[in-house]
């Protein structure tokens, strides 16, 4: 069992040390450069967005329009 | 009787099945695009790795978007108005992935252009027959919202108790 974590432990952690969004490697650093960059705040509205709307389609199902009578 | 509770929950949770859908099968399995695949193309192992965490973004919304739905869905059986009809709940879903595809085709794709269906081909084709496939949804859900009244399953909850 304690093979098998530490396996895993390892694993977990030397694909961290290369590929994670938030470790310190250099591609990580550029990757977080990029999401918090100057586009960040249109690139949050731009993938809010649709679900704005979303959200007031259901409101209008929901507590608007005509009652649907079954 | 009122309906629109088991509507707006199934709409809801077609709204978030169909953005899985989306985001699973074209942004993941396919790789045909990503959230931000416009303006960041996924060529390099940075870009890809940044498109990646704003996919992530949008499937954590569409998370969200069924956990919600679920708890109206909840909600809804519960309601002793509320008739409980496959046929509108089914309509509902359905009817739910089309506006996911219709909206989300005409800000992201068409207003914002952040990423199109088929990346390489930038606005083509299959960003209208995305469009269509929205309306068409959209149609056949309401068709089958409207039978639900006609729907021999329907009954709320009170009406099953009296069964049992």
């Amino acid at each position: 069992m304690k093979v098998i974590l530490t396996t895993l432990a390892m694993f977990f952690f030397s694909l961290t040390s290369e590929a994670c969004t938030m470790c310190s490697s250099k591609q990580a650093t550029e990757v977080r450069a990029l999401v918090f960059g100057d586009d960040f705040y249109n690139n949050l509205l731009s993938s809010v967005l649709p679900f704005v709307v979303f959200t007031g389609i259901i409101v209008f199902i929901y507590k608007g329009g005509k009652t649907i009578k079954t | 009787m009122n309906s629109k509770p088991l509507i707006a929950a199934g709409t809801l949770m077609g709204i978030g099945m169909g953005g899985f859908v989306d985001g699973i099968l074209f942004h993941q399995i396919f790789q045909l695009h990503n959230m931000l695949s416009a303006k960041l193309p996924p060529d390099t192992l940075v870009n890809a790795k940044t498109n990646m965490v704003w996919d992530g973004l949008f499937h954590a919304l569409t998370w969200v978007a069924t956990a919600i739905s679920i708890g109206m869905l909840w909600n809804a059986v519960k309601r002793k108005d509320v008739p409980l009809s496959g046929n509108t709940f089914f309509g509902s879903l359905v009817l739910g992935w089309g506006i996911f595809n219709l909206v989300e085709g005409i800000i992201d794709h068409h207003i914002l252009g952040i990423h199109h269906v088929v990346e390489l081909q930038g606005l083509s084709l299959y960003d209208y027959l995305f469009l269509t496939s929205g309306v068409l949804f959209i149609l056949i859900g309401w068709a089958f919202i409207r039978t639900g009244s006609k729907d021999g399953a329907s009954t709320n909850v009170s009406q099953r108790y009296k069964q049992v």
